[in-house]
């Protein structure tokens, strides 16, 4: 069980819950999976995709932006976006709402390395402690009405999500970085993967390196049929990377949380996480 | 049109072709099973690095271009992905089973002899509706030599000779 009490966590985050532990403050793993990494071929081809917000590691619970996609609270439904190999941005990708899960289809037209993923604005909660010392969150900034009377300890945090994939057709070519929040930089090509192999990623927080320590979680799919999760645990080195060889050939989800304190009016903490899914096969 | 093209290619090179180094009887074993796929096989070299060399064979359902060529999935990220037309000469139709014998002369895709040293073998099969096979065995370009590599499932027993 990943999702741990809020009064546990916040006291492990120490610090009135400025700093937040990786772990704690993503409720629910969020992911999407594509039907294929890598293709080949002349003519273009898509590829399907399965989106959901789970624990169960690539097990759907619920769709993007259905009824039970509480992150929501009332705004728009986050945007599915394709970025070509040549830097191009799709139009917002339409899709379905499936119970479980949303499903969509992306056609790759050029050779290259495509970053597909859910855009959504970044998501504001306050952390308090109420007048009989339980903590609890809210959605919004300190003026938010949900905040009991009497509350103390009052801390905002935004959140900013990156829930994405990558798929080549014919060539890979070179990440694109965009600069902004958590996510995959120089390294290990993430459509290359074999297992046995080194993997080596760099982990970029606003384009720079993080910092050295910062945890990442890989989670190998298919969890509902194992009795251990066997996630692994790793942590960046003083450049930013990690390095790991996988046994196990499959379809992953990366974790990683990072946070800073916020220059913005209101915020205290800037809260950026990764979800990446990337696949490894056999060698 | 094709098929003539690639027919002149063999002959051409074939006119310059070096005495073979490399000497491989590939089995493809025949599978009792319905419907049987011809498999996807790929046979080439790299250097110790594990850099792509030469492609010494590429059997794919020519009809299909290389729609399915991503499941050789060795040959696709070593080779495949970036290939031109050099690897044109040495592509043909998926092969019946049987014993195949593939001879590489020691030169690299712009056929320059390599130099002597140690390099890899990479054999790789990939059927549809059924499984995926390879070998990687590291063998000495220049000296005598004998290989055996024993049967998995796509693929039968191989032997190589190394001249």
């Amino acid at each position: 069980m990943r999702i741990k009490p809020i009064a546990l966590w916040i006291k492990a985050a120490g610090l009135a819950g400025l700093m937040l532990s990786s772990q704690a403050a993503q409720a629910h793993a969020r992911w999407l999976v594509p039907s294929h990494t890598n293709l080949s071929g002349q003519e273009a081809h898509g590829i399907a995709l399965d989106l959901s917000i789970s624990n169960d590691i690539f097990h759907a619970d619920r769709s993007y932006g259905g009824s039970e996609d509480k992150s929501r609270n009332g705004r728009a439904k986050p945007q599915l976006i394709a970025v070509a190999p040549d830097g191009s941005r799709s139009a917002p990708i339409a899709y379905f709402d499936v119970l479980r899960k949303s499903t969509a289809g992306v056609t790759l037209a050029q050779s290259g390395t495509y970053r597909i993923g859910l855009e959504q604005p970044a998501t504001v909660f306050t952390f308090y402690k109420d007048a009989k010392g339980e903590r609890g969150r809210v959605f919004g900034g300190k003026d938010s009405k949900d905040i009991p009377a009497g509350a103390t300890e009052l801390s905002t945090t935004r959140m900013q999500a990156r829930v994405e994939t990558f798929v080549s057709r014919n060539q890979t070519t070179a990440l694109q970085p965009t600069g902004k929040g958590l996510e995959l930089g120089s390294g290990t090509h993430p459509n290359d993967l074999f297992t046995g192999e080194t993997i080596r990623w760099q982990l970029l927080q606003d384009g720079k390196p993080v910092a050295e320590g910062t945890e990442v979680t890989l989670m190998r799919g298919a969890t509902r049929y194992r009795n251990e999760r066997g996630d692994i645990q790793l942590k960046t080195d003083a450049k930013g990377f990690i390095e790991v060889s996988l046994a196990h050939a499959g379809m992953y989800l990366l974790e990683a949380g990072v946070n800073r304190a916020s220059d913005t009016q209101g915020i205290d903490n800037e809260r950026a996480s990764l979800f990446l899914t990337f696949e490894v096969v056999p060698a | 049109m094709k098929l003539s093209a690639l027919v002149l290619a063999t002959t051409l090179a074939s006119a310059v072709t070096h005495a073979a180094q490399l000497e491989i009887t590939l089995n493809q074993p025949a599978l009792d099973v319905q419907p049987y796929h011809r498999p996807y096989i790929a046979v080439w070299v790299e250097d110790s690095e594990r850099n792509a060399v030469a492609t010494i064979a590429l059997w794919k359902q020519l009809e299909e271009g290389d729609k399915w060529l991503k499941d050789l999935r060795q040959y696709w990220r070593k080779i495949g992905r970036n290939a031109g037309s050099e690897v044109d000469a040495v592509t043909g139709a998926t092969r019946r089973p049987g014993d195949h014998l593939l001879q590489w002369d020691g030169t690299d895709s712009q056929g320059k002899p390599l130099p002597a040293g140690e390099y890899l073998l990479n054999i790789e099969a990939s059927r549809e509706e059924g499984g995926r096979d390879y070998h990687r065995v590291a063998f000495k370009l220049g000296q005598q030599g004998q290989m055996n590599l024993p049967a998995k499932v796509e693929l039968g027993p191989i032997q190589i000779s190394i001249k």
